[in-house]
């Protein structure tokens, strides 16, 4: 089981400050809840971790170097790979962060993968004025970009509901938060697991006032647009009649295994996780239901496809990425925005995907509308 | 498939049980609790679960059993899936909870497993956490420190995460008659019999003298890390008078029933995707809510 | 004591207590018996493998690989070798020199890659579950905890994972030779002309998924050796075959080695295999000289007992306008897996005889490619190369005639074998010696009330009913009874396709059957039990059957494909009148008769036109008493006979299936299914009955709900039955069934094999009647499995938003131009 997940923040500290403690790697490895460093030499290190859900317990032990360090680009690479402690499965990680000088715009701009094409940049540009307050000054704000991926074999990972990427999708959520609460804090101590506040669930009661009533749509044409384009003709038609086009099911990769949760994380697919005529790519994720479809009564759908999902299926006409979504409609993912928005933490980290803030806008405008009445 | 060596405590009192998990709590061993083993036991044998004791519940008689106390029917922790369908009390004033569970597993597990274990396991997968959720049921729970009463809203924290501290024992249940004029349905949708939900809907609904809906509960089961309450839906269908659908091919039940989904955020496994799951919620509350319509 | 041992004496002191029998009149053949073997069988006080116990034995588990495909840089057995109760811990490196390698024994063409397969893994792992070390310890429970102790360095290769990017350039390679294992082609007719200016061609892709046979049984094996010789007690279908490839792989000469297979508890072709573990318990009972037993685990087993179908599959048919089919071309890409095992690159072309099934043709192409792939071998499983044959066939027929606006079961009628045409070379050619197609169509139609359901089905579309009707049929044939030993080796397989059989009558009267056939669940000991007592005129509760032990049945082919009652229940029919024979002699001798005098009837042998007679119970004690023989005449009442068909068994028959289809969910339930199978001349019906429901839940679980399937990675995620769902009853309707009967001609009890028919019938039924019940809506297909989640989705994709019932019926001619231009 793969996984690749992206987050994106901004820190209001110079990049300077950022890389230093990037390179920490004694204070970044407690922003992984469960990972403990045993030794440190150089740039390698060696360490454990245990990951916790309910009753189910996985340690790994394992090694992590650095890798790629690339002081002017403000790039580097964390290679970890491990294996059970107690049982004959592996896991292996890699988290690569670039740290760039947020001059402009503070925390509410779109980063270079945020933007879903150019649908709804008026929102965005909405969203960043209206629902997040500026958190940084030219020149001293770090934007962060943090990618994971990890791969997991043996007992955790054969298992079709799904498991490790509920866990997968918390673990690294937690640690692009700590990380963020971490380089935020700069030089004034360590951040830990404990520390931070975690997003909590959404209380069920708190859900009622900031839903949509029926027929307010939050969605863009063309991000819906880019939704459906990409589904592929298959099933006994023309070249997707050869036994080529029909495929090998190499069903539920990587992403499709992560839980589609709330939070501001977008699961990508790595390019060796969509083969041509995967599962994934004939039965791709819709946007919209045989029910639903084109009914004005109901909520016009979001795109499945995350920002950068889309961005990626677009390069690959025949085969999109179905497995890269962040299925929400869109009063539900606002819903979830405004959970959060007391959280300093997850204010700065949510706008910075652009289709997401899109969505806050309209999360607060169904807000108010609720309250109006 | 054999577990990694455990020792196994039988404990001859509730409160004997919550001493050593306390002891165990201090000693900073993992102990887990066992009850009718249904959901412990393969992860065990799994090798996913490595508990260094297990403390048997299952020779306690105070927890087991179901009683009628006037406002709410009590169903001990560790009375048997079985025992809970075929009680009499159950089905005569929580009906629900008796339709749910007839629909857990098969006969094997339902007589071995138990009502508490299902709940403190807090699988959303499980049927009977979406059913305590709509029925706003009250987890009754001990420790050494005393005992404590936890709403079904806070219970259910996270994925098989519920609000039990180490230490904590379920006692049992409470689960609150609603009264007269009440409809029930549990609508499961499974792919073999034996399966857990890909979606369940536990729908409760009474309807008012003009026969339009005055109030509806609905719990819906994998549909997020834990069980959740359709609220959107629920505020939806106040005041819906129920037809079927004419010829205009109207529908204003399932009209309410559009949003079932909202709020919840599915997981995606080999036998849904979460756009395929929210559209299950959607159609099967609709379902649910007018077979409870009766 | 002076009392003479007296045959008349000793007969009647038998007699006094109770313990001969009276010949018997009624006929056993056709007689619904219940299973003898089954309250053993059922209540579990039998000798299944894992019962046995053996003084000092020890107990093996195996470290097996989580990555699909790794290279081994290491493994440490060193601190499991030093825990508590541990006996002995090895790597793949430990064993390497005297392992050897797991047997392919159907090189299928000349340049095949048969890649070495050591049972233990030693430089590279390439799929997931192989074993890369063991432990062996006094305990299951030990060995268990200490695998936790063996540390492997792997350092993760490339999966290859898809066949069609597996053969591309440039693909990691499973193994250095590549990833192509073979290509086989076979033709018959002019396919060219066929599909020139053909009015219609069907072209469509279909797959065959992965799925993981599911035998009651784990599989479970004990080795012992008393320091000369060796005994494997295995859960396996095929000890006869084991013990010779033991000898050829492991060194242990075949006169050394007896194989035993106790009770077992269903196999469905998983347990027709070489497997690493039996090699490897039989190297470790050699090593440490003790006894040694493994059983697996079912999550183990899903990963590591040998997987079926697998194949992606092209079918292409040419038609003329009135539906008469021209030509089939087939084109296969079969995933081997990592390995070849014992008959995996045959599987497929055993269906390569059957793309036509029961239909007339001017020519036929087929072209199989097996491919390698970093996943579980795949191998038989019930139909093995049969079931996918049908469904493609049987799938295209359906579109053909939707394609023709023609009734499916019209353009079956038009194209099928008609009775008078038997015996039929197909232009495959095979020969099917019998059949009668119409008849079972023509009870299946009535019984599943075919025309009312059509109108149920009208209406329903009319009514935009959100659950619709949908009509499946499958008019099947296959080819079984494994068989003729002339054409397996034309076949290039290892061995031949004969059975053995021996008959004993014991002095008391009663008989011993020896088979070589190996029952795992299908009821020998009953059916031959009822062809022996027919045969001898003995009481069937006379009658055992011996099996499964090559010390006692030591010839066999063992049990696989149908073959059982064709071979070697004829066997036994054979051996019975052989031993007939020898007791006419005696009977005439005793009688002073001469043999052609002496007639047989009802288990006695009377001299013709007289009163004389004698039981064959006592002419039983007479041979053993042996006071008054004919000259020369061996003092026993015993044969053997081996019996090689000529021909393959051809059952057929007619499948109906009618589902409903949720379109809301995606929900599909079997509405009903009748089944009117011809497999000849019946022994048992209760037996034919099970098979024949046993093999349509199977195949249903097929067309619904089974499916292996592996993550990008490479990882296998259904170990368990929550992920891997087999249907039990409650998923399943109530079958009807019943049958014709078309007696073989290619054996003297007029039988055919039933073991695989259901399957094979069954999965195409249930796909057809899901396909027929989506076409309004523009759904053309739905991959197997069919899950809710899969027909939604495929209703959420299709053109078609409303059903269109205004469909024209007959569709243009645009609509009937090949598809695609994928020709």
């Amino acid at each position: 089981m793969a996984m690749r997940f992206e987050h994106e923040f901004t820190v209001p500290v110079p990049v300077e400050q950022a890389w230093s403690v990037l390179l920490d790697v004694e204070r970044i490895a407690p922003c992984l809840p469960g990972a403990a460093l045993e030794k440190a030499e150089g740039d390698s290190f060696t360490g454990r971790m245990k990951v916790k859900v309910g009753p189910i317990t996985v340690t790994y032990r394992g090694e992590a170097a650095f890798e790629n360090v690339d002081e002017n680009a403000r790039t580097l690479a964390l290679r970890a790979s491990g294996r059970e402690a107690r049982g004959s499965g592996t896991a292996n990680a890699t988290v690569t962060a670039r740290l760039r000088p947020d001059d402009a715009g503070g925390p509410g701009r779109p980063g270079a993968e945020g933007t879903a094409g150019t649908a709804g940049s008026e929102e965005v540009a909405a969203g960043s004025a209206s629902s997040v307050e500026s958190g940084g000054t030219a020149g001293s704000a770090t934007r962060v970009t943090v990618e994971t991926s990890f791969k997991v074999t043996g007992r955790p990972a054969q298992f079709g509901r799904g498991m490790m990427g509920e866990v997968g999708a918390k673990l690294i959520d937690r640690f692009a938060a700590n990380l963020a609460a971490l380089l935020e804090a700069g030089e004034t101590g360590p951040a830990t697991a404990d520390t931070v506040p975690l997003p909590p669930i959404p209380a069920p009661e708190s859900a009622v006032p900031a839903q949509a009533p029926p027929g307010r749509t939050a969605s863009t044409p063309e991000a819906n647009g880019q939704g459906t384009a990409g589904t592929p003709r298959t099933d006994g038609q023309g070249r997707a009649g050869t036994p080529e086009a029909n495929g090998q099911a190499t069903a539920y990769r990587a992403a499709d295994g992560r839980k589609e949760s709330p939070r501001h994380l977008t699961a990508v697919p790595s390019p060796t996780e969509t083969p041509e005529g995967s599962e994934a790519s004939r039965e791709p994720e819709r946007a919209d239901t045989p029910e639903t479809a084109g009914a004005s009564e109901n909520l016009a759908p979001v795109t499945e496809l995350s920002p950068a999902g889309a961005e990626r299926a677009a390069g690959r006409d025949t085969h999109p990425a179905g497995t890269s979504r962040t299925s929400l409609t869109a009063d539900e993912e606002a819903l979830d925005l405004m959970e959060i928005a007391g959280i300093p933490l997850l204010r700065r980290a949510a706008p910075l995907l652009g289709a997401v803030a899109g969505l806050a806008v309209a999360a607060w405008l169904t807000r108010r509308a609720l309250r109006r009445r | 498939m054999i577990p990694a060596p455990f020792d196994y405590i039988r404990p001859a009192s509730v409160e004997d049980a919550c001493r050593v998990l306390a002891d165990a709590e201090t000693a900073g061993d993992e102990v887990k609790v066992l009850a009718g083993g249904q959901s412990l036991l393969p992860l065990l044998r799994l090798r996913l679960a490595y508990p260094s004791a297990l403390v048997d519940l299952g020779r306690l008689p105070e927890l087991r059993g179901v009683a009628d106390r006037g406002d709410h029917v009590y169903i001990g922790a560790l009375t048997t899936h079985d025992e809970v369908m075929r009680s009499g009390v159950v089905r005569e004033h929580v009906p629900l909870v008796a339709l749910a569970t007839a629909t857990v597993a098969d006969p094997a597990v339902r007589h071995r497993g138990t009502f508490g274990g299902s709940m403190a396991h807090a699988d959303p997968a499980g049927d009977l956490p979406a059913v305590a959720l709509a029925l706003d049921c009250v987890f009754v729970v001990r420790s050494s420190d005393g005992e404590r009463e936890i709403p079904a809203a806070e219970f259910f924290v996270d994925y098989l995460e519920p609000a039990l501290e180490p230490g904590e024992v379920l006692l049992g249940v409470r689960v609150p008659k609603l009264g007269s004029g009440w409809g029930f349905h549990y609508e499961k949708f499974h792919r073999t019999a034996q399966a857990w939900a890909t979606v369940g809907v536990a729908a409760a609904v009474r309807r008012g003298d003009g026969g339009t809906i005055e109030e509806a509960r609905i719990g819906l089961t994998n549909m997020g890390p834990t069980p959740v309450r359709a609220r959107v839906t629920e505020v939806a269908l106040r005041g819906v008078a129920p037809s079927p659908s004419g010829s205009n091919g109207s529908d204003p039940l399932r009209d309410a029933c559009a949003q079932a989904d909202a709020g919840t955020s599915p997981p995606a496994d080999l036998h849904a995707r979460p756009d395929y799951r929210r559209h299950l919620a959607r159609v099967l509350t609709r379902r649910a809510v007018g077979a409870a319509l009766g | 004591m002076t009392e003479q041992l007296d045959a008349g004496l000793v007969a009647g002191r038998i007699a006094e207590s109770g313990q001969v029998s009276e010949p018997s009149a009624e006929r056993e053949m056709g007689r619904a018996r219940r299973r003898k073997e089954d309250a053993r069988l059922v209540t579990g006080r039998t000798m299944w493998t894992d019962n046995i116990q053996l003084p000092g034995m020890l107990y093996v588990a195996f470290l097996r690989s989580p990555m699909a495909h790794a290279r081994i840089t290491g493994v440490d057995v060193s601190a499991a070798r030093s825990l508590p109760g541990v006996v002995a811990a090895y790597s793949g490196r430990d064993l390497a020199e005297e392992q050897g390698s797991l047997p392919c024994a159907w090189p299928v063409t000349e340049d095949i890659v048969i890649p070495d397969h050591p049972p233990m893994a030693v430089d590279e792992v390439r799929y997931p579950g192989e074993a890369v070390a063991c432990v062996v310890a006094t305990d299951r429970y030990r060995a268990a905890d200490a695998l936790e102790a063996i540390a492997v360095d792997y350092e993760p290769l490339d999966p290859v994972l898809d066949m069609t990017e597996a053969l591309a350039e440039g693909a990691p390679k499973v193994h250095e030779a590549g990833n192509r294992a073979f290509t086989w082609k076979f033709a018959g007719g002019d396919i060219d002309a066929a599909f020139r200016d053909a009015p219609v061609v069907i072209d469509r892709a279909y797959v065959q998924q992965r799925l993981i046979p599911t035998a009651m049984e784990p599989r479970a094996v004990v080795a012992t050796t008393d320091g000369d010789g060796f005994t494997l007690y295995s859960a396996t279908q095929i000890p006869h075959v084991l013990r010779v490839m033991l000898a050829m792989t492991t060194g242990i000469p075949e006169h050394k080695l007896r194989v035993v297979a106790p009770d077992v508890g269903g196999g469905f072709g998983s347990k027709l295999q070489v497997t690493a573990e039996e090699v490897l318990a039989l190297l470790l009972a050699r090593r440490l000289g003790r006894p040694v037993k493994w059983t697996e685990s079912r999550s183990e087993g899903n990963l590591t007992v040998h997987h079926g179908r697998d194949q992606l599959q092209r079918i292409a048919v040419a038609a003329d306008r009135d539906g008469r089919i021209r030509g089939v071309r087939v084109e296969l890409l079969a995933d081997m897996g990592a390995y070849l095992m014992l008959v995996t690159p045959g599987v497929p072309l055993l269906g390569a005889f059957m793309y036509n099934g029961i239909y007339k043709m001017d020519a036929y192409d087929f072209t199989c490619t097996g491919v390698f792939t970093t996943k579980m071998p795949t191998d038989a499983y019930r139909g093995a190369g049969r079931p996918e044959a049908t469904f493609a066939i049987e799938r295209a027929v359906d579109e053909l005639a939707h394609e023709l606006g023609m009734d499916p079961v019209e353009v079956r009628r038009r194209n099928w074998i008609t009775r008078e045409e038997f015996p039929y070379t197909t232009i495959a050619g095979l020969t099917y010696d019998s059949g009668d197609y119409e008849a079972a169509t023509e009870k299946a139609l009535a019984m599943f009330g075919y025309d009312g359901l059509r109108a149920e089905q009208a209406d329903r579309r009319e009514r935009h009913d959100p659950v619709q009707l949908g009509i499946g049929v499958s008019t099947y044939t296959e080819m079984c009874g494994l068989a003729p030993s002339r054409v397996l080796g034309s076949l290039s397989y290892g061995a031949g396709g004969w059975e053995h059989a021996a008959v004993r009558l014991l002095p008391t009267g009663k008989v011993e059957v020896v088979t070589g056939t190996s029952p795992h669940g299908q009821g020998h000991e009953t059916a031959w039990s009822q062809i022996a007592a027919d045969a001898l005129g003995v009481p069937f509760e006379d009658v055992s059957v011996l099996h499964g032990d090559t010390s006692v049945a030591h010839r066999g082919m063992d049990t696989y494909g149908s073959r059982s009652l064709v071979v070697g229940g004829v066997a036994v029919l054979a051996a019975c009148e052989k031993v007939k024979e020898r007791a006419r002699e005696l009977a005439a001798h005793l009688m002073e008769a001469s043999a052609d005098d002496v007639e047989f009837d009802g288990g006695r042998f009377r001299v013709r036109g007289t009163d004389e007679g004698r039981t064959i119970q006592e002419l039983a004690l007479a041979a053993f008493a042996a006071h008054d023989l004919p000259g020369g005449f061996e003092p026993r009442l015993d044969a053997e006979a081996t019996f090689d068909p000529d021909n393959f068994s051809f059952p057929h028959g007619t499948h109906l299936c009618a589902v409903e289809v949720d379109t809301e969910t995606g929900r599909c339930a079997i509405r009903s299914y009748v089944a009117v199978d011809d497999v000849g001349s019946v022994v048992n019906p209760l037996i034919v009955e099970g098979q024949v429901h046993g093999g349509i839940a199977q195949g249903v679980g097929q067309a619904l709900f089974e499916e292996a399937v592996h993550d990008a990675d490479g990882n296998l995620v259904t170990t368990t039955m929550a992920d891997y769902l087999i249907p039990s009853a409650a998923d399943l309707p109530e079958f009807t069934t019943d049958r014709t009967e078309t007696p073989a001609t290619s054996n003297p009890l007029g039988v055919k094999g039933v073991g695989e028919a259901g399957t094979i019938a069954s999965t195409p039924a249930v796909v057809n009647a899901i396909a027929d019940a989506l076409r309004p809506y523009g759904v053309r297909d739905v991959r197997m499995p069919c899950t809710p989640e899969r027909i939604w989705r495929a209703l959420a994709e299709a053109e078609v938003t409303v059903p269109a019932q205004s469909r024209a019926a007959v569709p243009s001619t645009s609509e009937i131009a090949p598809e695609g231009g994928a020709r």
